[in-house]
């Protein structure tokens, strides 16, 4: 993939509530048509982060920059570039999606009637746009939150734990749908999450935050890498251990299924040396860390 | 500016605030009416007469004796005569002060709502115009369209005021047609005396003239507004400072009904007369009844309250503006 040009740049955020730091120095870059992941615990100062972006909340210190314009100084043409659903997909129960979407379309000069139809068009609303929110689902709302940030065509959007509430078909459908944006309109996509699996299915880059500092940032990839083990059934257990550790393996024993530390490239050696051996092995795949086993190796912790 | 106007008028409207507002106003309307008529049926089949002037003869005679009662507090008495005064100036006049048609009735009830009941109705519009947004999360969205902050309260404020006003416009309309049932609906060009002004013990009556009463309906709509207003504008203040729409309609009320209250006892607590709430009874200008404090005027009770409308103004834009949004 090409990388576009830098859309939304952080430069040394921070945030000061009283006397307490909740973003500490954060800086972090994301170019058009990629997807960068906001990773983080609840509490690691994600929010705060992104409200600061979208100019809800002031900065103590730092900068954030939308195209060339900054938030403080420029808000109207800076906030103009920006998509944005934050947390919980609000919008005003009592009037229909279609209203929903004009009350904002109204909203933001340069935006033609017209765009009102194409965005619920695209979020797939069209044929309950004109009925009230408050008989909408939760994957609907959510639908109405995207086809809302989409109207005034951003260069940039910015979701805020979009997967909370949705049920795995939504997700599937929404990881799709914000490939496609940033693939084939150019779009920048910061997307944020708790969940390291969501992000690890859809994020180019990713940045995690811990604490309000970020404690690592890279491509998805090389994340992962960090930490992957591999998942074995052997039987019997006891010899597949012995013969594991022979080989000099880290391993410890979950369910009934042997956790090793190794590269995945090398189980076919492992593999060759149990059978020969006399064990009988069923099952090798490679076991993606969860967030908490990254944490415990980012920030130093000791891991299994 | 326009636009956004547009979106917070189809928000109250789409909360069917105004529905509620205008059964309020029906059933409160319809409730009064017919006490009224009841009054005035058994005053007339008391008197044996159905003639205005034996009716207020026999009024006056009535308050002055319970004048003469020992137990009477100072301030009711005092009231009582300048009531007794009005009534006899009326006699003196051949104007019959209780002439009832629909505007008859919208004098009495404007006279006795503007300092508590559209006050309240206001507040059931304005209370949530910010908090609401606050607390569903929907100001998040508001507030991240590339529209200045300022522009979007503005936006609300003015909103306030066309509902203010088509509350008003409600009150008229409604009240008007359901008294006109119980009392028919003529009496606009009835002679209307006001100008009385409480001189110590006595009543002034050098400014006293005649108005024609669809003229002093206009004159309590214009002071309902002005009263409104204000009250709208300190909603406002607390809407934007509270996140609950509940607790912002509990401190209004708690507000308005001190008010109510407070009137009737400040009169010995002269710098009272500075509060916000003391001053809404603006109809007390009009009808020559004592003002809670003695030397209030009507510019006094305007003044005190549009600065607090504009310190209530002034601290809603500047919170609003610079406040961080989580």
């Amino acid at each position: 993939m090409n990388p576009g040009p830098v859309i939304l740049e952080a430069v040394r955020l921070t945030k000061k509530i009283g006397k307490r730091e909740v973003v500490k120095d954060v800086s972090f870059s994301v170019r058009a048509g990629e997807v960068f992941g906001f990773l983080g615990p609840n509490g690691a100062g994600k929010t705060t982060t992104i409200r600061m972006l979208t100019g809800l909340v002031r900065p103590s210190g730092g900068r954030v920059t939308v195209c060339g314009f900054d938030i403080r100084r420029d808000f109207l043409k800076a906030v103009r570039q920006i998509g944005c659903l934050i947390e919980y997909p609000e919008m005003y129960p009592y009037l229909t999606g279609w209203e929903n979407l004009e009350h904002f379309q109204r909203m933001t000069p340069g935006i033609p009637k017209s765009r009102v139809g194409e965005v619920a068009e695209m979020t797939g609303l069209a044929d309950r746009i004109h009925d009230r929110v408050s008989t909408y689902s939760l994957g609907m709302r959510q639908r109405l939150g995207i086809a809302q940030s989409l109207l005034g065509r951003p260069k940039i959007l910015i979701l805020d734990e979009p997967a909370n509430g949705l049920d795995p078909f939504g997700m599937q459908e929404m990881r799709t749908f914000i490939r496609r944006l940033a693939a084939e309109e150019g779009v920048g996509v910061l997307i944020s999450s708790h969940l390291l699996n969501e992000i690890q299915l859809v994020a180019d880059r990713v940045a995690i935050l811990s604490d309000g500092k970020i404690i690592h940032s890279g491509t998805v990839g090389e994340l992962l890498a960090r930490k992957e083990k591999v998942r074995w059934r052997i039987s019997p257990l006891e010899t597949g251990k012995r013969i594991l550790k022979e080989e000099g393996v880290d391993l410890y024993e979950e369910d009934g299924f042997l956790i090793a530390s190794h590269r995945p490239e090398k189980a076919h050696l492992f593999n060759e040396k149990l059978v020969k051996n006399g064990a009988q092995v069923f099952q090798i795949e490679t076991k993606l860390p969860t967030l908490e086993d990254l944490f415990m190796e980012l920030t130093g912790g000791t891991s299994r | 500016m326009i636009p956004l106007v547009h979106n917070e008028m189809l928000k109250m409207i789409r909360k069917r605030r105004f529905t509620a507002i205008a059964w309020i106003i029906a059933a409160l309307t319809l409730l009064f009416s017919y006490a009224e008529k009841k009054e005035l049926d058994t005053l007339y089949e008391r008197l044996g007469s159905d003639d205005w002037r034996t009716a207020l003869q026999t009024k006056i005679v009535d308050a002055q004796n319970r004048l003469n009662s020992p137990s009477l507090p100072a301030k009711t008495k005092k009231n009582l005569r300048l009531l007794i005064r009005q009534q006899q100036y009326y006699l003196e006049r051949d104007i019959n002060p209780h002439a009832l048609g629909a505007p008859g009735f919208m004098r009495l009830l404007l006279d006795d709502s503007i300092h508590l009941f559209i006050p309240l109705l206001v507040v059931v519009v304005a209370s949530d115009l910010v908090a609401s947004e606050a607390g569903s999360g929907t100001l998040k969205l508001l507030l991240t369209r590339p529209v200045k902050r300022w522009k979007v309260l503005a936006g609300k404020y003015i909103a306030l005021l066309l509902s203010v006003s088509f509350i008003l416009l409600l009150m008229g309309v409604l009240s008007c047609l359901l008294s006109g049932f119980f009392f028919g609906f003529g009496g606009w060009q009835n002679p209307v005396l006001t100008g009385f002004r409480p001189a110590g013990e006595d009543l002034d009556v050098s400014n006293v003239h005649l108005l024609p009463l669809w003229r002093y309906l206009l004159f309590q709509f214009g002071f309902a507004w002005f009263a409104g207003t204000a009250v709208g504008s300190m909603t406002l203040m607390f809407s934007v400072l509270f996140k609950s729409t509940p607790l912002v309609i509990g401190i209004m009320v708690a507000f308005l009904t001190s008010g109510a209250t407070l009137s009737n006892m400040v009169s010995s607590w002269p710098s009272a007369k500075y509060l916000f709430m003391i001053n809404l009874q603006l109809a007390n200008y009009l009808n020559g009844r004592m003002p809670p404090v003695e030397g209030m005027t009507l510019s006094f009770s305007l003044a005190v309250l549009a600065l607090w409308a504009a310190a209530a103004l002034a601290v809603s834009f500047m919170i609003f503006t610079k406040k961080d949004i989580y």
